[in-house]
């Protein structure tokens, strides 16, 4: 017994005379007198001053489409995702992140990040709105389009109140109200377009006498461009094979917007198609002019925004 | 043939291969920086710069005086960052002066210069620990740390060189003394001195004399009067030696007292601080802001080492292996050491929250001049972190020689549980696996019974196993780094006059540096356009001037300024000077054949040749100071303080030469100069006689067997 009492005195002594336990007696001792936990965390935030980009690129990105270099994008994507890491309960840090990770066209990751936003502050419409976006690229329209329908029941009011309260939206909201942003214009935009949107999800899931509805219903009620309308009843009128009422919506269309380069190419083909080459070549010199300086179509559909 | 001989032996001696091929991967991972298709950032593009004029003007056999930045301003202050004493200047403009072009001789040099402070590292270690091995191995954490990847965005390497062979030649010189390690030290004291904060490196001293004397008090004690019998019996040496210091001390102090006397500002570190106070005084709540923590902190975003950046600090995931094994090594009184005075450092390092940075800011009078706390985590926490454990490897590499089956099995254990570490990661890269096995299979080697005598083949391993990591890591830093699009400063100054200031852009909204008191206030006072529009003609020629009232009418002064009026502001005139031209606009000259032609613009005099109709007042905006001094062909004249902050010469009409020159303290900074390389001379003719030269000693500084 007193043999087995003598090797643990040795042992122990061997052990308290090591330098690992002298560094772990340390880091001890200094945590009970030092909130260690308090000066790591107020570090970290401090340190976050040095990646912290400047926020008047992104601001004009927002308020006047400015584009910004890869470079750019990944700064800001850098940012977002230490501050993600540092405050992981700030569903803005994802939002932000995915944002400029689509930006980035690292498009599964961004999915990601607006679902984590989501998950984490349901009902703010400009991350469902944006979680929507992400499923419409990557073409599951059925997800898209109930996100559309979550973002238009979320309205403007939980949008308001988060922007107002989040600092990460107010960092760049300040830069973006001193270049002449107006946030109830743009959410207007957007609020119009997610109804579009949830139009064009049933198209693309080819549930087209829906979309239809769906399309007229939202355009009686004035909610958005009547051409993005027009140009939806006419693809889904083209899909279900209805030339006729499909020409007759493009002329609507036209009357809205005469230079619109998607009405004007179905019309095209529909001439091809009855052979009427006067029209093809009218069709066809227009299209020529606005493929120069005509707005891309499809790619205003795939826009993200912000704020 | 003692030097021929040192040099074969130095050539052929063990570890001499493993050293030149650590220099080789260094270079190799920093390639793109070395051989310039990434771009210097940070503090590290303005010593570029700086280094470039300062060897432009030794190239003409003077010191630049006077910098071309913010206007125009005395030089001191860039002559004290780079330490311009140093004789890596001397080198760089030896090399320049062969023809090899300056950014190759730059980086080279600064690359030599890091390994040779990463040396000095070994050489301390080495006579510390007694083991070369283990120095070796310190040695190549330290190397392959991100501390060398601050010569391409800082400049505290040109800090740390010194200190680290202060710190040799100190421990050198207390092991045993010798008139090597004391000149050694007094040199190395005096580059650290004639820095521009030369109280980071007395401070680092002071706190390291104090925990000597605290753990080692009888040793201290010895110590003390091992350097009076030294001093008792080279009374001349140490009397030249202090000379020696004191000279070194001189260009600060000028400085100094040029800052007391309010002759120039820094409004970055003066932030918060009323303007009574001097320039190079910082406010307490600045320093706080970044200290070691918010760094160590800022580092600890990026465990992602594919994400590795300029100033986060990285250390080769060996470290904490080798921190780890000190679960099998012995605590020593050195150890403590070590801990103190790194540990205080580190508690200096956390101002926001522990109380010794506010206790030390009341009570030591140059705390206050401390803008950069991080900075001891480079020069102090860092070196002694690996000089520990490079200490606890020695150790380990004594216990595996016994080859104890228990050793064998905690190094297995340990090196498991790092890669199970590891692999918890969700960014963990490859090389720091393979670094954990190449480790493994080092020691077990090592414990297998490789003869630690073939220090060689250890020492290859041993680079191979300390590098396989740094070189992934440096990959990420290379890739995530800018290339250089732009060219820096010192290759557009070509384009114009060195004279004419580049800091300043359209909107006129800039925030110096550094500048002399009279620009700042000139810029302050001014809307931000008509300041630019102003400063933007290098020469103005006028006819007419107005006396300054006190105080300045700064609206006065404005409305001239926005209408180019043909009026200058002088603070006095002698009435002797006459001028008569009755244009209503100031006469900017834009070119040659204007009335002004540059003849020559070297280092600290500029010359012009002039040809008017009518006696003017040539004003060159450039800032105005008393010690410039003026000739009109060949007779002196008085140079004008114009329009508040600029120099003015009255030239009479017809052709005249104008020289202009700044001589403040050009015979003192040659004396100064003169006595470093003096010294300098003699460490290196002491070093190469030396017998003692890096061998082993008898007796260390800190005791071995506590």
């Amino acid at each position: 017994m007193k043999a087995f009492f003598q090797k643990i005195v040795r042992s122990s002594g061997w052990l308290f005379s090591r330098a690992g336990f002298f560094y772990l007696a340390v880091f001890l001792a200094m945590g009970m007198f030092i909130d260690i936990e308090k000066i790591w965390g107020n570090a970290r935030i401090r340190s976050m001053n040095r990646i912290m980009p400047l926020f008047e690129d992104l601001a004009s990105n927002l308020v006047a489409g400015k584009s910004l270099t890869f470079d750019q994008w990944q700064e800001y994507a850098l940012y977002y995702q230490k501050i993600s890491e540092l405050i992981p309960a700030d569903p803005g840090a994802y939002f932000f992140l995915g944002y400029c990770l689509s930006h980035l066209n690292r498009e599964e990751e961004a999915l990601s990040n607006f679902e984590k936003a989501v998950q984490k502050a349901p009902g703010v419409f400009w991350f469902e709105y944006n979680l929507a976006m992400a499923y419409y690229k990557k073409a599951d329209y059925e997800k898209a389009g109930e996100f559309f329908r979550r973002s238009i029941d979320s309205g403007a009011a939980a949008a308001q109140f988060y922007m107002r309260n989040s600092t990460l939206y107010k960092q760049v909201l300040a830069s973006a109200l001193r270049q002449g942003f107006d946030p109830e214009t743009s959410f207007n935009a957007s609020f119009a377009h997610a109804h579009i949107m949830t139009a064009r999800c049933l198209y693309e899931l080819g549930k087209y006498d829906q979309a239809i509805q769906l399309a007229y219903y939202h355009l009686r009620r004035g909610l958005g461009a009547p051409q993005d309308y027009y140009y939806l009843i006419a693809l889904s009128l083209k899909a279900t094979g209805k030339l006729t009422d499909m020409m007759s919506v493009l002329q609507l269309l036209l009357k809205h917007d005469p230079d619109h380069l998607g009405a004007w190419q179905m019309m095209r083909e529909f001439f091809i198609r009855v052979q009427d080459l006067e029209n093809v070549k009218r069709a066809e010199l227009k299209l020529e002019y606005l493929r120069k300086d005509g707005p891309d179509v499809d790619k205003a559909v795939r826009q993200q925004k912000l704020m | 043939m003692q030097i021929i001989s040192r040099f074969k032996s130095f050539l052929t001696s063990s570890l001499f291969l493993p050293f030149i091929l650590s220099f080789a991967v260094w270079i190799f991972a920093f390639r793109g920086f070395v051989f310039g298709s990434l771009a210097f950032v940070e503090d590290a593009v303005s010593y570029l710069n700086q280094t470039k004029f300062l060897t432009d003007s030794m190239l003409q056999g003077t010191l630049l005086l006077w910098s071309s930045e913010a206007f125009g301003m005395p030089n001191d202050f860039f002559l004290l960052r780079l330490g311009a004493f140093n004789p890596l200047f001397v080198i760089i403009t030896l090399l320049r002066s062969a023809g090899i072009p300056f950014f190759v001789v730059y980086v080279w040099s600064m690359a030599g210069y890091y390994f040779l402070g990463c040396c000095g590292f070994y050489f301390l270690s080495k006579r510390i620990t007694g083991h070369r091995l283990a120095a070796l191995m310190g040695f190549l954490l330290l190397y392959f740390s991100a501390l060398g990847t601050r010569i391409f965005d800082s400049y505290i390497i040109l800090v740390f060189v010194p200190l680290m062979w202060f710190f040799f030649f100190i421990v050198d010189f207390f092991t045993a003394p010798s008139r090597k390690s004391f000149i050694g030290s007094v040199f190395t004291m005096m580059l650290l001195l004639s820095t521009y904060i030369p109280f980071y490196f007395l401070f680092i001293l002071l706190v390291f004399l104090v925990f000597m004397a605290v753990v080692f008090p009888k040793k201290f004690l010895n110590k003390t009067s091992q350097l009076v019998s030294f001093i008792a019996s080279n009374k001349i040496l140490c009397f030249c030696g202090l000379i020696a210091l004191l000279v070194a001390l001189i260009p600060g102090v000028f400085f100094f007292q040029s800052s007391h006397r309010g002759e120039f500002v820094m409004p970055l570190r003066h932030d918060l601080l009323s303007s009574n106070d001097a320039a190079l005084e910082v406010h307490p709540r600045v320093t706080s802001t970044w200290a070691s923590i918010e760094d160590i902190a800022f580092s600890n975003y990026f465990t992602d080492l594919r994400q590795m950046k300029f100033a986060i600090i990285y250390v080769p995931f060996l470290t904490w292996i080798l921190l780890s094994l000190g679960l099998l090594t012995k605590m020593t009184k050195r150890f403590l050491f070590y801990f103190l005075f790194a540990g205080f450092f580190l508690a200096l390092g956390i101002p926001q929250d522990l109380p010794l940075y506010q206790f030390l800011h009341e009570r030591i009078f140059f705390f206050k001049y401390f803008r950069n706390l991080h900075f001891f985590l480079w020069w102090v926490i860092l070196p002694v972190m690996f000089l520990l454990i490079a200490e606890q490897t020695g150790q380990i590499l004594g216990m595996l020689k016994h080859r104890r089956r228990f050793d064998l099995i905690v190094l297995l254990a340990l090196h498991i549980m790092w890669l199970y570490v590891i692999f918890k990661q969700p960014d963990y890269i490859l090389s720091t696996v393979i670094s954990i096995l190449l480790s493994w299979i080092f020691f077990t080697l090592i414990w297998l019974g490789a003869d630690q005598k073939k220090v060689l083949w250890l020492g290859l391993g041993a680079m191979v196993v300390f590098s396989a990591q740094p070189l992934e890591v440096f990959f990420h830093l290379s890739s995530n780094s800018k290339s250089k699009e732009q060219p820096y400063y010192f290759e557009r100054i070509k384009e114009k006059s060195s004279y004419l200031n580049d800091a300043l852009d359209a909107s006129g909204a800039v925030s110096f540096y550094i500048a002399m008191n009279q620009v700042v206030t000139l810029q302050n006072n001014l809307p931000p356009e008509i300041f630019y529009r102003y400063s933007l003609p290098e020469f103005v020629v006028y006819d007419q001037f107005k006396m300054l009232k006190e105080p300045a009418d700064w609206n006065e002064i404005s409305d001239s300024f926005k209408g180019e009026r043909n009026i200058v502001f002088v603070e006095d005139w002698d009435e002797k000077f006459l001028l008569a031209g009755k244009q209503k606009r100031r006469i900017p000259i834009e070119g040659p054949g204007q009335g002004v032609n540059v003849i020559s613009d070297r280092p600290n005099q500029l010359k012009v040749e002039t040809f008017f109709d009518q006696p003017k007042l040539l004003v060159f905006n450039d800032t105005f100071s008393p010690h410039w001094k003026a000739d009109i062909d060949g007779v002196s004249t008085r140079v004008y303080k114009a329009n508040l902050a600029f120099k003015g010469v009255y030239v009479p009409d017809g052709k005249h030469t104008v020289t202009l020159r700044f001589e403040k303290h050009l015979w003192i900074n040659r004396g100064v100069w003169l006595v470093f390389m003096s010294v300098f001379a003699a460490l290196l003719f002491f070093s190469l006689t030396d017998k003692r030269f890096c061998g082993e000693c008898d007796e260390s500084l800190f005791p071995k067997n506590c």
